[in-house]
């Protein structure tokens, strides 16, 4: 007589979670910045159908530049968005609506500095080589954005005024690459696949400070530097949602660090970041470990130290302010 | 229709001499009106016109019976399809120094003041500039307006106006003046008032006019000899020496014989009109 | 005359103190969000923080400098060829289908190409500038020049003047009026340009701030060069209209409309 309140439970099990795949997915609309490495994990998530896997009916929407991209967010353009640290801090202490980190992305700074082969660079490590930038025109994502106020910490931590470079917006990867070989500028502040591309395919550029290897100093490198973030109101109002997108992100960081998934993770990346494929291949194994999921409090308080020590965030947050505490992974 | 007075001299043909004392001599001028996309009609047919030195000729007629486009065509401003026009016994090919216009507007330049308005016509002759003002100030005081000199347009009434254009065109010192209805927009009295001034003005110099105007009366009046035109397409159809005595004036009553000639010409002109 | 002056001049000021008191206040008592708009205050502020910046100068020098290098050019080649066309009807219907193609397009949207072009120094926000000037002025000069009034040509040309003497005393002047108009607002879209390229690529000028200012959400200081360009942009608009009465304003006063009472005594 047991089995049956078994078989019974069994029923009901079944019957509930057919339930739940035969609810319609629910629409959500994820932030990418077309054909970056930044969002493989979310490419990894279209393609592999973990997304649709949580009941989610994905749509990519790409924004080139972090300030744009958290105007976008703001704006509901779209529902969660990829962006730095220092972009959220800088937009939350200017007063804007609450923004929370719901799952976390590069473990680390994705960024190296890139010049063209022409420009000349001191020997000698990452102080005379910044030095010979001064006088130079420099590209970065956008004005005043993270990108460019990294780079102009870089200047003040090698002992050089950034005033005295020429700072231009030239977007991500798909338009930077142009001014870049016809000289409107001379350097530029790359995430992945640029360094690749102008280094390894197009051999137009070459390598002057990369800061994933640590090549500043140790405070520059070792905490996660962007995150998938949602808005506050957003949480609240609909987590059931927000669960599901969280655990989703996560399945997708866990195939790509499986090695068995490689393959698989590389043809899903291919559809979206246009490169060698050979390169293409190398890049994304090379790395794999700048991803994660996990946010945890000690290494949002490193990226706060950061952002209000060296790159003049005013506000002194703690890490609940910038977490979606039960939500994110730590 | 031709009427009891005969038309004087005029035989339409093409190479009568240019007699003595003839000041502007047109022979069978006619001009087609061209329409764009339309076949030409006819504006003015067969004319023939002799002004004698000093002779004030008024031409008067309907609407669109051609008298302007010969007063036109006497400046040089239109070349007529027909006829050749000969003036001061030079052909006219073109505008002349030696005429003057005055039409109804007065066409004067609103940033420039009174005198220099006047003195324009001596400027564009390279005249110096203290000789043209001084002659300017002459010819401004001559119309009544020497305390004017520096107003500007807008300072200005529409008489006062044309005062400056009749200064304008007299201050060149042309031989022949022509005037296509030049008082046809003031109003009666101001009309009247500088109809009187014209006469005595006129009188002084005496030019060789040719006036166009619609006002029988002021024909009379101001005119040695009053030329009548059909409608459309114009011809000659009348001409009245008018033989009134000078000095006249346009202010006073007017006497029997002038209205007997008023009646005349209304006549003529009517007939032109194709009325019953 | 002075008291309705006035009047109008407290109606401005009151507008003024509304707008910018009820703007203070909602962000005061909690109803705006400055992170969007910033309040009169904190502008007023940022405004004083950016002009102590030690490149500011620098920053309106040169927006200053290629503004009017744009404008002048533009204005220049744009009052000439627009008097020439006029003179040349010719000449203006063969380039006529040209020009309204050109002037159609949206020649902001060309600022990148001119940047590829022309780099990220003076010269590419010079000639944006340029472009968006001249067009504007050689349409507005043309129909200054050909709707001269028509009884004032005639009446020069009966007194015998030929076409170099029509073209400086008579069109010259008759068109000046509507010609500085244009001129006028030529300088709003020298403006534009300047600006629009200076947001998009440069080392210098109040675009290139403002362009630094929005990516880092510094709103009020973004304000700030706000109202900043538009305080320059009214200045130049006040220096062209004080050129326009200097150089015309001697020899003309009253408007075309005649007065209604002509001095006593004088004859009609």
């Amino acid at each position: 007589m047991k089995i049956l309140p078994r078989m019974l439970a069994a029923l009901a099990a079944i019957v509930l979670a057919s339930n739940a795949w035969a609810q319609a997915p629910q629409k959500v609309k994820i932030h990418h910045y077309p054909g970056a490495l930044l969002s493989v994990v979310a490419y990894i998530g279209v393609d592999q159908g973990i997304f649709r896997k949580h009941g989610l009916d994905p749509e990519l929407v790409g924004i080139a530049t972090g300030p744009d991209a958290l105007a976008g967010l703001l704006s509901s353009g779209v529902d969660v968005m990829l962006n730095s640290g220092d972009n959220m801090m800088r937009a939350l202490e200017k007063g804007s609506p609450d923004m929370k980190i719901v799952v976390g992305n590069s473990r680390q700074m994705p960024f190296s500095v890139v010049a063209r082969n022409d420009v000349p660079i001191a020997p000698g490590g990452f102080a005379p080589a910044m030095k010979s930038l001064v006088g130079k025109r420099l590209g970065v994502l956008q004005r005043g954005s993270s990108t460019e106020m990294i780079f102009r910490s870089l200047f003040i931590a090698a002992g050089a005024n950034p005033d005295q470079a020429t700072w231009v917006g030239v977007g991500g990867v798909g338009t930077a690459m142009a001014p870049l070989q016809n000289g409107a500028i001379d350097a530029y502040f790359a995430f992945e696949p640029f360094q690749t591309i102008t280094i390894n395919q197009s051999k137009i550029g070459k390598m002057v400070v990369d800061l994933r290897k640590g090549e500043v100093s140790s405070g520059f490198a070792d905490f996660p530097y962007n995150f998938y973030i949602a808005r506050g109101a957003d949480i609240k109002a609909r987590p059931d949602l927000m669960r599901r997108l969280v655990a989703a992100f996560t399945e997708a960081h866990a195939f790509l660090q499986s090695p068995a998934n490689l393959d698989a993770s590389v043809a899903s990346a291919a559809k979206y970041i246009k490169m060698d494929p050979a390169l293409l291949r190398k890049m994304i194994a090379d790395n794999v470990p700048t991803f994660g999921a996990a946010v945890p409090d000690a290494a949002i308080d490193k990226w706060i130290a950061f952002a209000h020590g060296t790159l003049g965030v005013k506000k002194e947050f703690k890490p609940a302010d910038l977490l979606a505490k039960g939500l994110v992974p730590q | 229709m031709e009427t009891t007075r005969e038309r004087t001299g005029a035989t339409g043909s093409s190479d009568a001499l240019a007699g003595a004392g003839m000041m502007i001599e047109a022979l069978g001028v006619g001009h087609d009106y061209r329409a764009p996309g339309l076949a030409p009609t006819p504006a003015l047919i067969d004319t023939d016109l002799r002004v004698r030195e000093g002779e004030f000729v008024a031409l008067v007629g309907p609407s669109g019976c051609g008298k302007t486009t010969l007063l036109n065509a006497i400046a040089g401003l239109v070349m007529p399809s027909r006829g050749r026009i000969t003036l001061a016994a030079a052909p006219v090919t073109g505008i002349r120094a030696d005429v003057g216009y005055m039409f109804a507007r007065d066409g004067l330049m609103p940033w420039r003041s009174a005198i220099d308005n006047v003195a324009f016509g001596l400027e564009l002759r390279g005249v110096a500039a203290t000789e043209r003002r001084e002659r300017a100030r002459k010819y401004l005081a001559l119309v009544g307006l020497e305390g004017f000199a520096e107003h500007r347009r807008g300072e200005l009434s529409q008489g006062m106006r044309q005062r400056v254009a009749l200064a304008r065109t007299l201050a060149t010192e042309p031989a022949v003046i022509l005037m296509d209805e030049p008082f046809a927009a003031l109003d009666a009295q101001t009309k009247v008032i500088i109809q009187d001034e014209f006469l005595k003005i006129w009188e002084q110099f005496r030019r060789t006019v040719v006036f166009v105007t619609h006002d029988i009366v002021e024909a009379v009046t101001l005119a040695d000899r009053v030329i009548v035109f059909s409608g459309r397409p114009g011809r000659i159809i009348g001409e009245f020496p008018v033989d009134i005595p000078r000095p006249r004036t346009a202010s006073g009553a007017h006497d029997a014989a002038f209205e007997h000639l008023r009646t005349e010409i209304w006549t003529c002109l009517r007939q032109g009109m194709g009325a019953p | 005359m002075k008291r309705s002056n006035l009047i109008v001049l407290a109606w401005q000021a009151a507008i003024a103190v509304v707008v910018l008191g009820a703007w203070e206040a909602a962000i005061r008592l909690g109803y705006l969000n400055p992170f969007w708009a910033s309040s009169p205050s904190r502008i007023a502020g940022a405004l004083l923080e950016i002009v102590r910046e030690p490149l500011f100068l620098s920053h309106v020098t040169t927006t200053l400098y290629e503004l009017l290098a744009g404008f002048f050019i533009g204005a220049g080649l744009g009052v000439a060829t627009g008097f020439v066309l006029a003179e040349c009807p010719l000449i203006e219907r063969v380039v006529a289908p040209y020009f309204t193609a050109l002037n159609s397009l949206p020649r902001v949207a060309l600022a990148p190409l001119f940047i590829l072009w022309l780099g990220i120094g003076p010269w590419s926000k010079i000639v944006i500038a340029a472009t968006l000037v001249v067009f504007i002025i050689i349409g507005n000069t043309l129909a200054a020049a050909r709707n001269v009034d028509a009884d004032m040509l005639t009446v020069a040309r009966l007194l015998g003047a030929r076409r170099g003497q029509l073209f400086l005393k008579v069109v010259l002047p008759a068109a000046a009026p509507v010609v500085f108009a244009g001129l006028r607002l030529g300088v709003i879209y020298a403006m534009l340009g300047t600006v629009v390229g200076e947001m998009i690529a440069a080392n210098r000028g109040l675009g290139y701030m403002l362009s630094f200012y929005a990516g880092s959400f510094q709103v009020s200081q973004l304000m700030a060069t706000l109202v900043l360009l538009v305080a320059l942009s009214t200045a130049l608009s006040g220096a062209t209209s004080w050129l326009e009465r200097r150089l015309t304003g001697g020899r003309r006063r009253a408007a075309a409309s005649p007065k209604t009472n002509p001095p006593e005594g004088a004859k009609p």
